[in-house]
């Protein structure tokens, strides 16, 4: 059987594409970037929103990117079951299209931060993105953002149980030090900090990778939702 | 036009009656207006290198790993597995100075391009700042808005910014330095020429439209910065960056190839510059149609057309055939496009606005045809060596001054505004190393490159002081396993109309000529800014040097830290004397001081020895004595360890000089106890000095009989300002 396929919507100013792309292969997926300007195809098991300036952050960061015809095909992939992942700039888009709850804002202390971090498991959960990543276990990923600092107007306490990791020295201001965020779902993940950047023992870590890998794992266990998306869309692999 | 009236016009746009008198017997006839602001442009300093071609001509610049050396878009070298690295420094000293924000997101995105032109994925920035005293306002808002403009448009492009240098001192109040260096990646079989060929092939613009932006900045470039008051009238002369285009502008440059013959970024002079360069370097000429130009603004003069800088743009020469083809796929990366000229075999740049030929010259004499301007060269400034200084009662405060000096102290609260990480290169990022690191796509080789520069030693002695930053450089790629291979140099001087600067210029260039072939590296490229000076006096003669080493196997390479239990060695000879150092001024306050010391051979001698070490697996942790000679280095060591040490060695007459003293080839290493008599059988074998010293341990700094101080103290001092 062929390697389950994963888009990498590739907006006008993405420019963490070719790292999601390498990060998704490591994993054993078949990655391949994606026009923003199109709809996504029917085949692929995963889509990944990567880091960058989308449309130049010349708008609100990634309010523009949020309305291209790929990131509005995204509700049927998530409805035939597949996988989604938001990285940075995606992660503000996937927000901005309404994909996940909340706002993005300007970081606290205010400028962008590049900075290595280390961020905290901190839900049970049945997410397929953390498969291989147990509750209390800790990343140490990059961070690389100005408008990072994440706001809910119903108070951290209305995310905490969608919230899988919280930086442990909050570096934007961020509500609850939340650094990454799931939809009701599961299998729609926002996350600030770059795993996709951590997934090669060279470059400083890999503990990215195991987001990755966990994911390819649920979609290997099930690998539906291609091929079979009436079966994926009867609810086979959702938790 | 009166003879008169040109002459005038001529002379008040920057050009020499000499110039002028050249042109008209060159060209038989009086040049037009238009064609006037061409040459004031073209033969500016800033283009045309008329008081600096001769001098840098000496430089060396052959070498077994070059692919493609001065003249082109930016120096390539062979890295391995099929790889070249291209890399140039590049300087934007006058706009930063009155516009600091555009000034260096501009600068970025220019260099940027050189490395694009060259058909390279740019993969990492580094950048070279020099600000005058950092107690004044003005250092702060111009350094905060050179800091924010040059990750404003690296972030956003999406490259890495891996390291640099930042020097603060009072000689750059009223001239800041603003260097960029960029580097990218290129299969050697797609590296890009500028030469346009082929007469019959089309002109095309691709990228931003064309308005009226930076018009003659490279003339402003070619003076001396005026008053405070005055530098508002020079904004306009500053260009504007939009990142956002230069990405995409970027990834459709590298993805085009088909029916692609030529191609040159716009930058200084604009049009102007790349259609006369191109043909000339291809032996051609162009006839250019303004009117096909993507313009941003009704009413635009043909001068102005042809002049501005507006940023994000490139010219291509395209087969005419898939002409069609080339603008489709530009436009579906949403950038403009436009054929607006083709090749000619004339020679001539001929350009046509309104109907009428605004422009007739040959190509050639625009491009290349400038007359060498010859200065005079005066007397070096005197040196003053530091007076006598007693030894200081407690060496352990030295070095918390000294770890607190600007310059010494911490600057990741400034990397922190660059990103260091994204395009999964980065090995060892700013901070994390002597010098960058970055790893080649789907292998275990890599490559480093160290940026150094200043002007402190050149100062007092700009020969002696060039080599000093040579040799630091070359330690630095050692320190993380690289052998160095090629070298771009960033020139930064005073006005040369000015003897004793012209002879400081001179001697720079000398200096560097004869280190780079003392250690057998060539020159591929790099970038000479003059008139570098304000009301308050011209700045010290200040080289960057920018030097891209090899590194066959990157999971070899020494660790930037230590760990509790490794033995520390100590390499090369301390210096016994105070050397042109950071001490030296600390203490005694004089701003010049002696000569450097420098010994080439020394360094080349310890960077052979770390290299072939470091490959053999024996090193753990090297750092080379720089600023501050061996005590800043073993502090900085173990302040990013977070590991303390236990040194035990007899110390010469003057313990403060041996520790504090700057000179060449010494560094700290560590290793495994059981790899420490193998390094230093080896180091006897490679005549390189080398004893056992000490231990990596505990939380302090211990110095037997000198300093005995708590980490956390040195840390305090070392972290610097907390933005």
């Amino acid at each position: 059987m062929s390697d389950p396929r994963a888009a990498v919507i590739v907006f006008p100013g993405s420019n963490g594409d070719r790292d999601l792309l390498e990060a998704l292969r490591a994993a054993g997926f078949d990655s391949f970037p994606h026009p923003s300007g199109q709809p996504l195809p029917d085949d692929v098991a995963l889509a990944g929103l990567p880091g960058g300036f989308s449309y130049g952050d010349y708008w609100r960061a990634g309010m523009l990117a949020s309305q291209e015809p790929a990131v509005r095909s995204l509700s049927s992939l998530i409805d035939r079951g597949g996988l989604v992942i938001g990285v940075c700039n995606g992660f503000q888009i996937l927000v901005e299209a309404g994909l996940l709850p909340g706002a993005l804002s300007y970081n606290d202390p205010a400028g962008f931060r590049h900075r290595w971090v280390t961020v905290r498991c901190a839900l049970e959960t049945d997410s397929p993105w953390f498969r291989n990543v147990p509750n209390g276990a800790t990343l140490r990923l990059p961070i690389a953002h100005g408008e990072g600092s994440y706001f809910h107007p119903g108070g951290f306490d209305a995310v905490a149980s969608h919230a899988p990791l919280l930086y442990e020295e909050n570096p934007n201001g961020s509500m609850g030090a939340l650094a990454a965020l799931l939809d009701d779902t599961g299998r729609v993940l926002g996350i600030m900090p770059h795993p996709e950047r951590a997934s090669d023992p060279d470059l400083g870590s890999e503990d990215g990778l195991s987001l990755f890998t966990g994911a390819f794992g649920a979609v290997a266990r099930h690998p539906s939702p291609v091929a079979g998306k009436n079966e994926v869309a009867a609810g086979a692999h959702t938790s | 036009m009166t003879m008169t009236s040109m002459t005038e016009l001529g002379l008040a746009m920057g050009l020499t009656a000499a110039e002028l008198d050249h042109i008209v017997a060159e060209l038989g006839r009086e040049p037009n207006r238009v064609e006037l602001a061409v040459f004031a442009g073209m033969w500016s300093e800033h283009c045309s290198y008329k008081s600096t071609k001769e001098l840098l001509s000496t430089l060396p610049t052959a070498g077994d790993r070059v692919l493609a050396g001065p003249g082109a878009h930016a120096g390539c070298v062979d890295v391995g597995d099929g790889w070249a690295v291209a890399f140039k420094i590049e300087s934007h000293n006058h706009p930063s100075a009155v516009e600091p924000y555009q000034g260096a997101a501009t600068g970025v995105g220019g260099i940027l391009r050189d490395v694009v032109a060259q058909g390279a994925r740019p993969v990492a920035v580094m950048d070279a700042l020099c600000f005058g005293d950092p107690a004044t306002p003005r250092t702060r808002w111009l350094q905060d808005g050179v800091v924010a403009g040059i990750g404003g448009y690296g972030n956003s492009y999406g490259v890495p910014n891996v390291g640099g240098l930042t020097v603060y001192d009072s000689r750059y109040d009223g001239n800041p330095l603003v260097n960029a260096l960029a580097a990218g990646l290129v299969r050697h079989d797609a590296m890009r020429t500028a030469a346009a060929t082929g007469p019959g092939n089309v002109l095309l613009i691709v990228g931003a439209t064309t308005g009226r932006d930076g018009i003659l900045g490279a003339a402003f470039a070619s003076e001396e910065l005026g008053e405070d008051h005055e530098h508002a009238a020079r904004r306009s002369h500053v260009q504007v960056g939009d990142p956002f285009m230069g990405k995409k502008l970027m990834e459709a440059m590298l993805a085009f190839d088909d029916g692609l013959v030529a191609c040159q970024d716009l930058g200084a002079c604009g049009i102007a510059c790349a259609t006369s360069e191109m043909a000339a370097a291809g032996g051609t000429g162009f006839d250019v149609d303004l009117e096909a130009v993507p313009q941003r603004e009704a009413g635009m003069d043909p001068f102005e057309i042809l002049l501005s800088e507006s940023q994000e743009r490139f010219m291509l020469v395209v087969e005419p055939d898939r002409v069609d083809a080339a603008l489709e796929h530009f436009r579906s990366h949403g950038v403009h496009a436009a054929a607006c000229g083709a090749v000619t075999d004339s020679g001539r740049l001929r350009v046509r606005h309104d109907g009428e030929t605004v422009v007739d010259l040959p190509a050639a004499l625009v491009a290349e045809g400038t007359p060498p301007q010859r200065w005079e060269a005066g007397p070096l400034p005197t040196r003053h060596p530091y007076p006598d200084f007693p030894a200081p009662a407690d060496p352990a405060a030295v070095l918390v001054d000294l770890l607190a000096e600007p310059g010494i102290a911490d600057l990741s609260w400034l990397y922190e505004r660059y990103d260091q990480t994204v395009g999964n290169r980065t090995v060892r990022g700013p901070g994390r190393g002597e010098a960058a690191v970055q790893k080649l796509p789907g292998s275990s080789a890599g490559y480093a490159i160290s940026l150094v520069g200043g002007g402190d030693g050149c100062a007092a002695d700009p020969y002696l002081g060039t080599q000093a930053l040579l040799g630091e450089a070359i330690r630095n790629l050692a320190c993380v396993g690289a052998e160095a291979v090629a070298v771009s140099d960033g020139i930064n001087a005073g006005s040369p109309s000015d003897p004793v600067e012209f002879a400081r210029l001179s001697e720079l260039i000398r200096g560097l000529g004869d280190g780079l072939r003392a250690l057998g590296l060539p020159v591929t490229g790099g970038n000479c800014s003059l008139y570098n000076e304000s009301p308050s006096g011209p700045i010290p003669p200040t080289p960057m040097i920018g030097v891209v080493g090899v590194i066959p196997d990157i999971g070899r390479i020494p660790c930037p830290t230590m760990t509790t239990g490794e033995v520390v060695l100590l390499v090369g000879t301390p210096s016994g004397e105070p050397g042109h150092s950071g001490y030296g001024r600390l203490t005694t306050g004089a701003v010049d001081g002696p000569a450097p010391s420098v010994d080439l051979d020394a360094d080349s001698r310890l960077a052979a020895f770390l290299v072939a070490q470091a490959a053999e697996g024996r090193i753990r942790a090297a750092k080379d004595a720089g600023r501050g000679g061996l005590g800043v280095a073993l502090a900085k060591l173990c302040i990013r360890s977070g590991t303390g040490v236990e040194i035990n060695r007899e110390w010469g007459d003057r313990p403060d000089w041996d520790l504090f003293g700057e000179g060449s080839g010494m560094a700290w290493i560590t290793a495994h106890g059981a790899e420490a008599d193998a390094l230093i059988e080896a180091g006897a074998l490679a005549g390189v000095p080398i004893d056992r010293v000490g231990i990596a341990q505990g939380d302090r700094l211990v110095i037997s009989g000198l300093i005995d101080i708590a980490l956390a103290d040195l840390a305090a001092a070392h972290s610097g300002r907390t933005a």
